[in-house]
C-alpha cells in the first residue's frame, strides 16, 4: 500500500533573515517542520515571530534565505499545500455577523462549516464582528481552522499567539485541536508568551531582539 | 474562477448594503457639487446649458474620486486582503469583483438622479438616455482607475489625497471624450465616435486593470 501514501516532505527554512526599514529584525534563522510536527517560536516583543510567521505565510518577502518543501522551493501563495495563517487583524469584515464571515470563509476555500461548535462561537454568531470582545474574536478566527474539507491534503498552520486572548477551557479545546491536526499529519507553527502543547514536546525556536 | 469572482461580488455587496448611508451621503455630495455651479455662474439659462454636460461631468468625476479611498482601505486595515491572497485565486479576481460592485453600488445610482440635474440645469430631457450611456461608459473607465490608483497607495499617509492625484490626470482621456459627445448631442452631430472611443478607453483599462491591481495589492501587503 506504500503508493497510496502521500508524500510528506519536511517544511525546511534555511537561513531565513528579514531586514525592515534597514533593520535586521531576523538573522539566519533555520528550522525544519516535517508532516506531523510542530514548531513553537519564543521570544520577547519585538523579536521577529510576527514577521517569521509572515514571511513563511507569503505576505513578507524574506532578504535572505529559502523556504523548502521537501526539495522544492516553497512558494506559499502558489502552493497547493492551504495555508491558515491566523493572526491579528483577522480578515473579519466588522459591520457582518461572525457566521457570514466565517460561510464567506469556507465557501471561498471551498470548505464547509463544521457539525460541531468547537470553539462555542453559537453564543455570538448572529452579532456583528464589531461587538464581539478580543476573546470572542479570538475564538471565531480559530473556528476557521475547523473548516472541513473533503480531499485537501493537511495543512500548514501558522498561529500567531492563538492563546493570547483565550480562557483556560478554550486554550485547553486548542491544545486538543492541534493535537489531532498533528496527528492527521498537519504541520503547525505557532508563537507564543504562554506554554502552548508542552505535552506534545514540540520544537521550541528562541528568537532574540537584535542589537 | 468566475464562481470565485460571485463569492466575492456577494460579499462586497452584503458590506456594501451594510453601509448603504455612504452611497447615500455620495448621491448628496454630487448634487451639491451640481448646485454650486448655478449659484457661481448666475441663473442664467443660457449660460448653464451651454456648460451643462461639462458641468455634470465635472462633478460626477470629483464626487467619486474620494470614494476611492474606500475601495480598499477597509478590508487592508482588516486584514482581508491578506486572507484572500492564500484562497489560490489571483488577487485580480477579488479586485474585479471590488471594483464592479463600486461601480454598480456607488457610480450607477449617479444616473437616476440624473433627470433631476438635467432639469436643474435646463438640459433637455430627451438627451437623458445620451447622456447617461456615456456617463456610464466614463465613469466604468474612472472606476479602474481609480481601482489602480487605490491599490497603488494602500497604506500610505494621506492615502485618500495621494490617490485623487493619480487618477485626476489619468482620468482626462475619458473627461475629453465624454464631453465632446455631449457637445455633439448640443450641436445635433452624431455622438457614435465619441462613443466608441469611450469603449476603447474602457475596454484598454479592463485589460491592464487586473494585472496593476493585483500588483498593487500584492505590494501593500508586503509592506504591512
Amino acid at each position: 500500500m506504500l503508493i497510496d501514501q502521500p508524500i510528506k516532505p519536511d517544511l525546511t527554512l534555511a537561513n531565513i533573515s528579514v531586514i525592515r526599514g534597514q533593520k535586521l529584525i531576523i538573522d539566519k534563522v533555520c528550522f525544519s517542520v516535517p508532516a506531523g510536527g510542530i514548531c513553537v517560536l519564543q521570544g520577547p516583543n519585538g523579536a521577529g515571530k510576527t514577521s517569521l510567521l509572515r514571511v513563511i505565510a507569503g505576505f513578507l518577502p524574506n532578504s535572505a534565505g529559502v523556504l523548502m518543501l521537501g526539495a522544492h522551493l516553497f512558494s506559499p501563495l502558489k502552493s497547493t499545500l492551504p495555508i491558515w495563517y491566523i493572526g491579528a487583524p483577522y480578515g473579519f469584515h466588522p459591520n457582518l455577523s461572525a457566521r457570514k464571515n466565517l460561510v464567506q470563509i469556507a465557501t471561498m476555500r471551498g470548505l464547509s462549516l463544521p457539525e460541531e461548535d468547537i470553539f462555542h462561537i453559537n453564543d455570538f454568531t448572529e452579532q456583528p464582528i464589531r461587538t464581539l470582545s478580543s476573546g470572542q474574536l479570538q475564538r471565531l478566527a480559530l473556528s476557521q481552522l475547523c473548516l472541513q474539507s473533503s480531499n485537501q491534503s493537511p495543512a500548514l498552520w501558522l498561529l500567531d499567539e492563538p492563546n493570547s486572548a483565550l480562557d483556560s477551557s478554550h486554550c485547553l479545546i486548542l491544545e486538543t485541536l492541534i493535537e489531532d491536526h498533528i496527528r492527521k499529519g498537519g504541520r503547525v507553527i505557532a508563537s507564543a508568551h504562554q506554554t502552548l502543547c508542552k505535552h506534545l514536546s514540540p520544537e521550541i525556536i528562541q528568537l532574540e531582539i537584535l542589537k | 474562477m468566475i464562481l470565485i469572482f460571485w463569492y466575492y461580488f456577494k460579499r462586497e455587496f452584503e458590506i456594501s448594503i451594510s453601509q448603504i448611508t455612504d452611497i447615500l451621503s455620495q448621491l448628496v455630495f454630487f448634487i451639491l457639487i451640481m448646485m454650486l455651479f448655478p449659484i457661481a455662474l448666475g441663473p442664467d439659462p443660457e449660460n448653464l446649458k451651454e456648460f451643462g454636460i461639462a458641468i455634470i461631468w465635472i462633478a460626477a468625476f470629483v464626487s467619486l474620486t474620494p470614494a476611492y479611498d474606500r475601495l480598499f482601505s477597509d478590508d487592508y486595515i482588516h486584514g482581508f486582503i491578506e486572507k484572500s491572497a492564500h484562497n489560490a485565486q489571483p488577487l485580480g479576481c477579488y479586485a474585479a469583483a471590488k471594483c464592479f460592485c463600486f461601480y454598480l453600488i456607488t457610480a450607477l445610482p449617479l444616473l437616476i438622479i440624473l433627470p433631476f440635474i438635467c432639469l436643474m440645469i435646463g438640459i433637455n430631457i430627451s438627451f437623458y438616455g445620451e447622456i447617461a450611456l456615456s456617463l456610464a461608459l466614463g465613469m466604468f473607465g474612472m472606476t479602474l482607475l481609480g481601482g489602480i490608483a487605490s491599490s497603488l497607495v494602500l497604506g500610505a499617509r494621506r492615502a485618500a489625497i495621494l490617490g485623487a492625484v493619480l487618477i485626476l490626470p489619468l482620468s482626462l482621456p475619458i473627461l475629453i471624450f465624454g464631453c465632446m459627445s455631449g457637445l455633439a448631442l448640443s450641436e445635433d452631430l452624431s455622438m457614435r465616435p465619441h462613443i466608441f472611443m469611450l469603449l476603447a478607453i474602457d475596454l484598454c483599462l479592463v485589460v491592464m486593470a487586473l494585472p496593476a491591481m493585483q500588483a498593487g495589492l500584492k505590494n501593500a501587503i508586503e509592506n504591512a
